[in-house]
């Protein structure tokens, strides 16, 4: 019962305006030029709207904080990666971000990512946004994660997060959400976490 | 904060992690402690505490990159506590471990419903942060009333999420929430700060995928940024004395949606870009903060997105000006970004930071340097494309992941097809990033490559041709020398051995098939490689035994022969026979079937096969059935089927789609299949030189004024050349010949470019000295000369541009009106910031430019009807003379039954497996549709030029001869035809049909 409608709507989902027979990626396009003419471009037109969909539907990818020796504190994915995906990205960004010198600018790019990353002490707070990103403004947003966990935690360091690993996330379900920045009020995002300090 | 209500375990635990000093240590303890939750989270009755304890360290587990799915179950289950921190942990726990469609999913739809209707506005919330991300698609339908319900809620703490929530369900399902649109409209008014913020991502999603239907939101949009930036929003909104900065930078991404290409709405920001660009600036003394130029950043995106007015423009290279002087490299990187918006408009504009640009660009600072490549990339023309890609291919020599070479490379090859001032250099840069990106370059990267080499120029200068295929053939004779070539860069090798190796006289033929054997010899598991090499070692024996000398395999040469021919691939197998018979062939044969430098040659295929004819009256006098034409068989209903039926014959440029579908291969198998492996060779190699050559054809059909289009074809653009950068009144060379394309150098012609065909040396020498940028010199004069050289290059370099570069820009000119160039033009001569910033964007997506030759060659279907049109009307007039022998001829190719397709040899080959498989015979099973097609060809084209039918082969090809001429023009079917129908005669029956003939013989 609940396979059918399922996938009709997956089908649904994927065929708008195109037949998924002939449907090929953008990079397959050149050899059937000639034939297909102008049904090709209304395909790659429309594998451009759904990258489009895609790309705006998430501005950050993840969130993490790793220590300067290069190990994980926290992570937030905000798309599904595998456990060995998510290992294999964290090593190679971590490798980038941390053999990079203080004088350098704080983004990175990593395959499709962009990693804007800032330093506090000894832990690296990396946040990976896909392209259209306003860089500067991420780095703000770090910031303004540190202040937030400053102001719970009370001079946050590497340890509080550790011991407190589930609170960490609550504020940063807080802030971010589906890859947004939805909260930077320190008072919004702490109240829910007070009232339940209190209840306990 | 302590770490009160933790137990003993939990702190050891986290400290020991915490002080893991190496990576193995890590490792070790987790794994220590799957071991220990796997049995302590199956004891019946662990007390909740305990269990929330289990499930963070479960969390902690997954972290550092293993594998906790045993304790899933037991996090979804904890999702059920009524203490709302297990809750939610729990909920957060199962968030981080399963994706939307994991099985335990459905588990939890049900919890979720509950949570949603609960009386704690923290549990609701809960909740509705869990459905974000777990619920999909399909149980969307599940929440969804209740979501909506609670877009009423009184806590705005649960409005925002609930709106979020659907958010989420738009992402996953637009069709979902398709009915809401007026609900997000209507949030947008929340009295609520955080709740209107939330909907603004919503409607940026909203808005970017159908930006005309909230057109109307516009005012909306204005007058909440408005009211942001007025700091009338409470102060706990505020990050750093800034008004709700991520507000601010949401609202002035969707007005840049908004604005875009739209005059009258984007007057309506005008204002309120104006207050907030006011709002941003520093004050005096005080430095700006990170947080203000973001929005700075973002405004200046709006500005260059929008239509905006001058003096927005203006402010917004002011504050990208600042950016780019600023030391800190954040700020560069953002100068660098925005330089690259603000030069769309207004490309002057980049002068001014030339010296800024180039510094970064010689930055060590990764990121900026790819940031810098990028805006180069983006303001390449033919003036400064050398440097660019010079220093790209620099960078892609530094890089090692192939993510970002195969970008970089593709933008190179895409440059250097642009704007390449030279075969010669072009040959050489794709030289080097073959080398450099090896395999992650495309095939048709290659094809092209081979294409250009073999048509040269595409000047009738034989002798430019031959040094450019000489020199190409001495770099990779030098490139042989090298441990490890990429397989396609073998490819080309290979091939352009074979075609050109001995061509030039100083290379021995046994030299370079001694090469071609170390080649196939290396790489023992590339049949691709393989199958160029011994398809070259065929040819080179083939030129020679055309030129009388004697062929002597070498030995190592005779047992890759041997080798293939005991092959797996059938192709290889294939490819090796050919070689055999080759070479007990006599020169007469070989010279025929093979000539030298045989892929610039143009092949005519007479369909009719007129040689045939007396077989085909014999048959037909012995009861055989006439041919009856494939169309008619088919009898399509279409008028157009009866056209094509009665000009199909005829040798039509027949690209047209075929509507029937491929006859099954038994038809076409007679005689013909069995006997000759040497067919193909004819095939292939005369397929070839076919494929430009009748894209030309094609190309000269759709534009009859233009014979010679050889740049067209060999992918060499020049001209897209735009100019993106420097100002219009630059001194610059004005090629002589130019069309539209270079108006603008000529224009600036005037201000005294010398004349200097050099383009290297008088670029650096002479443009400093002319320039704008002289003004830049005087202020920081300490520049290293060097710099300024590159400055120039990069960014003055436009005098003594012409040589190559210009004459063959002006050859595709007439062909193109070039949209977009006439449109260039504009911005340029007007000194005024373009008006027109869609246009612009739409020139720097270069990709339309270079894919434009491939939508040009595809075919035109009313040209096509024209040659329909032609054929019979033509048929009729020439024909009635001949008409016994015409008929007879077609009846014999009911044999072959599949002869239309011939006319496929004409097929302007657009697409690169075409080429691979003409250069190639055909390449191993790499194109399953081409290979029934070039079977085909073979055995129609077998009689022609087997060395069975060696006089019809000469009398067919004196006829191609005598009408390849006109033909080649265009629609000059008639010509042929008549042509044809004389030589057939002459050939046939030669009595009484030809008065002129008689003349001739007799008077």
């Amino acid at each position: 019962m609940i396979l059918a409608p399922l996938s009709r709507h997956r089908a649904g989902f994927r065929t708008t305006g195109n037949d998924p027979q002939s449907w090929r990626g953008p990079s397959g396009g050149s050899d059937s030029a000639s034939e297909l003419g102008s049904a090709r471009e209304e395909r790659v037109g429309c594998v451009e709207k759904l990258g489009r969909i895609w790309w705006t539907e998430m501005t950050i990818r993840f969130v993490l904080l790793v220590n300067k020796q290069g190990q994980t504190r926290l992570a937030q994915y905000y798309e599904y990666l595998t456990i060995e995906e998510r290992r294999a990205l964290e090593g190679e960004i971590v490798r980038k971000c941390l053999a990079r010198p203080d004088n350098q600018c704080s983004f990175v790019e990593h395959r499709n990512y962009k990693i804007i990353y800032r330093r506090y002490a000894s832990l690296f707070f990396l946040v990976g946004v896909d392209g259209e990103e306003n860089e500067l403004a991420i780095l703000e947003f770090i910031h303004c994660v540190v202040e937030t966990m400053d102001r719970y935690f009370g001079n946050v360091c590497e340890l509080d997060i550790m011991f407190h690993l589930e609170k960490a996330h609550f504020m940063l379900e807080e802030m971010v959400m589906n890859g947004c920045i939805v909260e930077i009020n320190k008072q919004n995002i702490l109240n829910p976490l007070q009232l339940m300090d209190k209840t306990t | 904060m302590g770490s009160q209500g933790s137990s003993k375990d939990f702190l050891d635990l986290v400290k020991a992690i915490g002080e893991a000093k190496s990576k193995a240590e890590e490792e070790r303890i987790v794994l220590a402690e799957i071991e220990l939750l796997k049995k302590r989270i199956m004891e019946p009755d662990v007390p909740r505490k305990k269990m929330k304890e289990y499930i963070i360290r479960l969390v902690y587990v997954e972290m550092l990159g293993h594998d906790a799915s045993f304790g899933y179950i037991y996090a979804v289950k904890m999702t059920h506590d009524d203490n709302l921190l297990c809750k939610k942990s729990g909920y957060l726990a199962t968030t981080l471990f399963l994706n939307e469609d994991h099985d335990l999913i459905i588990l939890i739809v049900n919890t979720i419903q509950k949570d949603l209707k609960s009386d704690n506005y923290l549990v609701v919330s809960a909740a509705l942060t869990a459905v974000c991300k777990l619920i999909n698609e399909e149980t969307i339908p599940a929440v969804l009333p209740q979501v909506i319900d609670l877009l009423g809620h009184p806590k705005e703490h649960v409005r925002k999420k609930a709106v979020m929530a659907l958010h989420r369900f738009y992402q996953r399902s637009p069709s979902s929430v398709s009915h809401l649109l007026t609900k997000f409209r209507q949030i947008l008014c929340d009295k609520d700060p955080s709740v209107m913020s939330a909907a603004l991502c919503a409607l940026f999603d909203l808005v970017s995928s159908d930006v005309k239907a909230f057109k109307n939101l516009t005012a909306s949009f204005v007058s909440i940024l408005k009211q942001v930036a007025e700091h009338r929003l409470p102060k706990a909104y505020d990050y750093h004395r800034t008004p709700a900065p991520f507000v601010q930078i949401k609202i002035l991404k969707i007005l840049a949606l908004l604005g875009a290409g739209d005059r009258h709405t984007s007057e309506n920001m005008y204002s309120v870009l104006l207050e907030v660009l006011k709002r941003c600036e520093p004050g005096k003394g005080e430095p700006a903060t990170n947080i203000s130029n973001a929005i700075l950043y973002e405004c200046i995106c709006t500005i260059t997105a929008i239509v905006a007015s001058p003096k927005l423009l203006g402010m917004a290279a002011e504050i990208t000006s600042r950016f780019l002087k600023s030391d800190n490299h954040n700020y560069k990187y953002m100068g660098i970004d925005a330089l690259g918006r603000v030069i769309q408009i207004n490309p002057d504009f980049a002068e001014q930071h030339q010296l800024a640009v180039i510094d970064c660009l010689e930055d060590q600072d990764d990121t900026l340097k790819r940031k810098t490549l990028d805006l180069l990339y983006k303001m390449t023309k033919s003036t400064n494309v050398e440097v660019i890609v010079d220093h790209m291919i620099s960078y892609m020599r530094t890089l090692s992941d192939a993510h970002n070479k195969t970008e970089i490379a593709s933008r190179i090859v895409e440059l250097a097809e642009r704007f390449a001032p030279s075969n010669q250099w072009f040959i050489q840069t794709m030289n080097q990033v073959f080398e450099l990106a090896g395999d992650l370059v495309p095939a048709k990267v290659a094809h092209d490559l081979m294409r250009l080499l073999a048509k040269g120029a595409g000047e009738d200068d034989e002798e430019a041709d031959s040094l450019l295929r000489s020199s190409a053939v001495e770099s990779y004779l030098q490139l042989l020398g090298e441990p490890k070539l990429p397989s396609i860069l073998l490819q080309v090798v290979c091939w352009v051995l074979g075609e050109f190796g001995t061509a030039g006289g100083t290379h021995s033929a046994d030299d370079i098939i001694g090469k071609l054997c170390d080649v196939a010899e290396a790489h023992p598991g590339d049949t691709v490689v393989k199958g160029y090499a011994i398809t070259a070692i065929t040819k080179i024996c083939a030129f020679e035994i055309a030129a009388g000398r004697q062929v002597q395999l070498l030995p190592e040469c005779r047992s890759f022969m041997d080798d293939l021919l005991a092959s797996h691939s059938t192709d290889l197998q294939q490819r090796a026979y050919e070689l055999q018979v080759f070479l007990g062939l006599g020169p007469d044969i070989v010279q025929k079937v093979l000539h030298v430098n045989g892929s610039g040659e143009e092949i005519e295929i007479d369909t009719d096969l007129p040689f045939l004819q007396e077989f085909v009256d014999s048959s037909l006098a012995n009861g055989a059935r006439p041919y009856v034409h494939e169309n008619e068989r088919f009898e399509m209903s279409s008028g157009m089927s009866s056209f094509v039926s009665t000009s199909r014959t005829q040798q039509e440029p027949s690209h047209a789609l075929r509507f029937e579908a491929y006859e099954t291969p038994t038809v076409h198998t007679p005689s013909a299949s069995s006997s000759a492996p040497p067919s193909l060779l004819p095939d292939f190699q005369e397929k070839k030189p076919e494929s430009p050559r009748s894209l030309r054809n094609q190309l000269a059909a759709d534009n009859s004024q233009v014979d010679l289009l050889g740049p067209e074809i060999t992918r060499l653009r020049l001209d897209g050349v735009q100019k993106k950068w420097g100002r219009p009144s630059a001194p610059s060379q004005p090629p002589p010949v130019t069309t539209s394309n270079f108006d603008q150098e000529i224009e600036r012609s005037g201000n005294g470019g010398s004349g200097v065909s050099e383009r290297a040396s008088s670029n650096r020498e002479s443009t400093p000295a002319v320039h704008v940028y002289t003004e830049k010199k005087k202020a920081q004069p300490e520049i290293p000369a060097e710099k300024q050289r590159l400055a120039a290059s990069l960014f003055g370099g436009s005098s003594g541009k012409r040589d190559a570069n210009g004459v063959k820009g002006s050859k595709p000119a007439p062909n193109r009106p070039a949209a977009g160039n006439s449109k260039e033009k504009i911005p340029s001569t007007a000194q005024a910031p373009a008006p027109a910033p869609l246009m612009d964007l739409m020139d720097m997506g270069g990709g339309d430019l270079f894919s434009a030759p491939v939508a040009k060659a595809s075919y035109d279907p009313f040209k096509e009807l024209e040659g329909l049109l032609d054929g019979p009307s033509t048929a009729a007039s020439t024909s009635t003379p001949a008409a016994p022998q015409k008929s007879s001829s077609i009846d014999f190719m009911s044999l072959y039954d599949s002869t239309p397709v011939v006319s496929h040899n004409t097929v302007p080959s657009t697409n690169d497996h075409d080429f691979l498989s003409l250069g190639l015979t055909s390449s191993s099973g790499i194109e399953p549709m081409n290979r029934p097609e070039a079977g085909l060809l073979d055995l129609n084209e077998f009689p022609a030029n087997s060395p069975l039918a060696g006089l019809a082969g000469l009398e067919q090809s004196s006829s191609s001869s005598s009408t390849s001429l006109p033909e080649r023009k265009g629609p000059s079917l008639q010509d042929s035809l008549q042509k044809d129908a004389t030589t057939r005669q002459v050939g046939v029956t030669p009595t009484g049909a030809n008065p002129a003939l008689f003349q001739d013989l007799f008077g």
